[in-house]
């Protein structure tokens, strides 16, 4: 088996703009998938509403195309019916933070054996750009003219503060990590979440002199640091960073499906 | 017995003094036992302690169509406030009981009226206030001949909380003899 | 058959269990509540999975997701959570995944009268999701139908891979009533037509069918990688714009419900035949429209009922063929729905009954309208 075993080949060429980053983080998950020999049979791949939504239709597995912002409720209902299968979300930073909020927070408190992936390209890329809640503020999107006034998200902040049990970030500029991090976090038994941060010229950088792919991921790679480096560095000197690595990882945790079955047991239920 | 072709009751009460349990004993035993039928329905609110509540039960011997009461034939209440307020549709000849310590004297001899220190019987008498549900039980059963005294004795024991069974059949028994 | 006392709300949950389902996700809310509190007592006895989600709108899709994953599964909410799960409605309706939604209703809109029976949501019921779609309701009336529709619901949405809703109200949900409970011998189940398990190829064609055919879907890990999507899809399940495609499947969805309405439909006619004035009535207002009718029977006068248990898809023909030219009073807990259903089918105006105060129209109401109409 190849990684290209895990994409539907037929259905290519995929939709994305040129340079997109999403692209580079379907290569690392499907690696991931690879890495692992994961059968393609047993995994199920979810995802929400958006260009990162899209790329259900290239995975080759048991895929399901939601709605904007509720794949991990889906995801859920199918990890409940079947524990013993990979259950994977790929999420939008709108679809997974904004209108699927919830769904995230709660995923995250129940610790179920979901691995989430959020693409975070700080803007809504399907539908024109319009701001997010994880666009840089001051930044120019289609909603936010004069620029935007709300703050971030840290979203490896709120998934431990919600409870989940791996979060961690990595950058698209650095692929064959991504590939890895993702490959650990699937390794992982409870809610995972990796945050990929992503560029998305088009709809964001465009309107902020970061007008092409080039630009906008050196952009990106000026921005982030991995956290062993930025150890070592004065916190005043790192702090408009993002920091890159495993944030969280708590193996103690029991997993919800797993304590499902116990309760079936409490409650004298047959398998 | 008379035949039954349909009746009407009403239990009221404050949330929490168990006699809505009482309506639905009524119900399921009426089922059980005389092979009627029967509905009961709580009054639904979302207050369940403390404020006045009812539960309404209908009996009949076909399926019943419109669920709730019109013309109610019997009424229990435990309290002036619930009395007072679920006092509708109440029809004349009806047999009204109340109990003597909680509800204030009422005369209209357009009803028939027991008074009965139902709560006192129970909490005092029996030795514990819960077994209230199956005093009026049994108090009504006498009263409207829906159910023998044999059939509660059947029914009760096994219809409440294990280790209740005693103290509930000597509340039946006594049910039987207030009236 | 074992008699039962219990409201509405637990004879669902019971049926839902002998019907098979083992997935229930829902949300709490008044008047429904309690069906929730006993499949949560239920399934895990037998081996099933109940989860309260975060809204009604997570909880259509965990139940999606676990029929997509092979599970029977249902989900019940009442009014505002009903306007919630509308978006996922529509998408069962879209990927064609069988699911039960049981909607309890109260008097609405807006957060309206939890406690109070209505009949509201039957328009929403047909309409409530965007974009034109397929649909199922179902509004029994008495408590042994309340059991047996429910089995019926599920029977109906993995037959035909559709949303089933099924329609209960306040009065219905919380009124213990005797319920003959069939033994399992005495019930049809009907399971999920699936194609054959262990193949890892995509050149199956899933949603490809005859007119009029549900489509052979496999269920998630059954070896087909195949694609549920909620985007307009090809024959294949994959996202297209080509307007014959779109077309194609389209049709077919509605015409997988649209050519067995004759099966799907049921209704009650009582004493209508010689009746000179027949009332058109669902769910538990139906129940009070025949205690009148039997009252004024008793004094002779000619009077009859027409009551849908199936919903949706509308019984145009049975309506016709019951009531011919004979007078139609339309009773209804609403300021008037239904009644544009059958004015239309009809093609002439019809007197109605119409009550959305929260309180039942009652027998005497209905008594003395039948009598100014007769
Ligand atoms: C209920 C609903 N609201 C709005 C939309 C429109 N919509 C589609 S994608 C999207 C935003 C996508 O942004 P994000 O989740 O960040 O994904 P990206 O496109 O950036 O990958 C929106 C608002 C929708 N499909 N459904
Ligand atoms: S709009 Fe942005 S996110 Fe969407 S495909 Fe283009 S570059 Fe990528
Ligand atoms: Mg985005």
């Amino acid at each position: 088996m190849s990684y290209m075993d895990y994409v539907r080949t037929f259905k290519l060429p995929h939709s994305w703009c040129p340079g997109c980053g999403i692209g580079t983080i379907m290569q690392a998950m499907v690696r991931a998938f690879d890495a692992l020999k994961w059968k393609r049979e047993d995994i199920a791949f979810i995802t929400g509403i958006g260009c990162s939504g899209r790329m259900s239709t290239y995975v080759n597995a048991n895929t399901m195309h939601t709605t904007h912002g509720r794949p991990l409720a889906f995801a859920t209902g199918v990890k409940l019916a079947r524990p013993e299968k990979h259950v994977v979300v790929v999420s939008g930073d709108g679809d997974a933070l904004a209108i699927g909020g919830n769904h995230f927070i709660h995923a995250a408190r129940r610790n179920i054996d979901i691995k989430l992936i959020i693409i975070n390209n700080s803007v809504y890329g399907m539908t024109g750009g319009q701001v997010s809640p994880t666009t840089p503020q001051m930044f120019r999107t289609q909603t936010t003219p004069y620029g935007n006034i709300e703050p971030n998200f840290d979203v490896v902040k709120l998934a431990i503060a919600a409870g989940a049990t791996f979060v961690a970030r990595e950058s698209v500029t650095r692929p064959r990590n991504l590939a890895k991090l993702i490959e650990r976090s699937f390794q992982h038994k409870g809610f995972s979440v990796v945050e990929a941060i992503s560029n998305c010229h088009i709809n964001l950088g465009r309107r902020n002199k970061l007008k092409d792919q080039i630009t906008m991921l050196r952009w990106i790679n000026d921005r982030i640091i991995p956290m062993n480096v930025a150890k070592r560095k004065d916190p005043e000197e790192i702090k408009d960073k993002i920091i890159l690595g495993v944030f969280h990882e708590d193996k103690e945790r029991k997993e919800y499906t797993e304590l499902y079955e116990e309760l079936i047991q409490r409650a004298g239920g047959k398998k | 017995m008379k035949e039954i072709t349909h009746y009407e009751l009403r239990f009221s009460a404050i949330g929490g003094q168990g006699i809505i349990t009482a309506g639905a004993m009524l119900a399921e035993a009426v089922v059980q036992y005389k092979g009627l039928y029967a509905i009961h329905s709580p009054r639904y609110t979302a207050q369940v302690r403390g404020g006045p509540t009812k539960v309404d039960v209908i009996v009949d011997k076909n399926p019943i169509y419109f669920p709730k009461t019109t013309s109610v034939d019997y009424y229990l209440s435990t309290s002036e406030k619930s009395f007072r307020t679920y006092f509708q549709d109440i029809k004349e000849g009806a047999i009204i009981v109340l109990d003597s310590n909680l509800v204030e004297e009422f005369n209209d001899p357009k009803y028939r009226i027991y008074r009965i220190p139902l709560i006192e019987t129970a909490a005092k008498e029996i030795g514990n206030v819960v077994t209230v549900s199956t005093l009026s039980l049994a108090v009504t059963a006498k009263l409207t001949g829906l159910l023998t005294r044999e059939e509660l004795e059947d029914f009760i024991p096994k219809r409440v909380p294990r280790g209740y069974e005693e103290i509930n059949l000597k509340a039946v028994r006594l049910g039987y003899t207030l009236v | 058959m074992k008699k039962v006392v219990m409201p509405g709300n637990e004879t669902v949950a019971h049926a839902a269990i002998a019907a098979g389902c083992r997935f229930y996700a829902g949300y709490p809310i008044t008047p429904s509540s309690e069906l929730a509190a006993e499949m949560s007592k239920l399934l895990p006895r037998v081996g099933g999975k109940f989860i309260q989600m975060e809204d009604e709108i997570a909880s259509m899709a965990a139940a999606i997701g676990a029929s997509v994953a092979g599970m029977k599964s249902m989900t019940a909410t009442s009014g505002p959570g009903f306007s919630l799960k509308q978006e996922h409605i529509g998408l069962a309706c879209m990927m064609e995944v069988p699911v039960v939604i049981v909607n309890v209703m109260r008097g609405g809109p807006s957060t309206g009268l939890p406690t109070h029976p209505a009949q509201g949501d039957v328009m929403q019921a047909r309409w409530g999701t965007h974009g034109d779609h397929p649909i199922i309701v179902l509004a029994p009336a008495f408590p042994t139908e309340i059991y047996m529709e429910t089995i019926r619901a599920f029977n109906l949405a993995e037959r035909y891979r559709n949303p089933v809703i099924l329609l209960l109200d306040e009065i219905l949900a919380h009124t213990y009533e005797v319920v003959e409970v069939p033994e399992e011998d005495e019930i049809t189940l009907e399971e999920r037509k699936l194609p054959p398990s262990g193949l890892d190829r995509l050149d199956f064609y899933t949603y490809e069918r005859h007119e009029g055919d549900p489509p052979l879907l496999p269920n998630f890990f059954q070896g087909y990688n195949f694609h549920f999507e909620s985007l307009a899809h090809d024959e294949m399940g994959f996202p297209t714009t080509d307007p014959e495609k779109v077309a194609y499947l389209s049709h077919l969805r509605e015409a997988k419900i649209e050519k067995h309405k004759e099966k799907i439909w049921k209704n009650e006619s009582y004493l209508v035949e010689d009746a000179e004035l027949v009332v058109f009535a669902y769910g538990s207002v139906a129940r009070a429209a025949k205690e009148a009718i039997d009252r004024l029977r008793a004094e002779g006068e000619k009077v009859g009922l027409f009551r849908p248990i199936t919903l949706w898809p509308f019984p145009d023909k049975p309506l016709k063929r019951a009531v011919g030219k004979k007078k139609v009073l339309v009773a209804e807990m609403n300021l008037g729905q239904m009644v544009y259903e059958v004015e239309r089918v009809l093609r002439r105006d019809v007197a109605t009954l119409l009550k959305a105060d929260g309180t039942p129209i009652s027998p005497v109401e209905f008594t003395e309208k039948l009598r100014e109409e007769l």
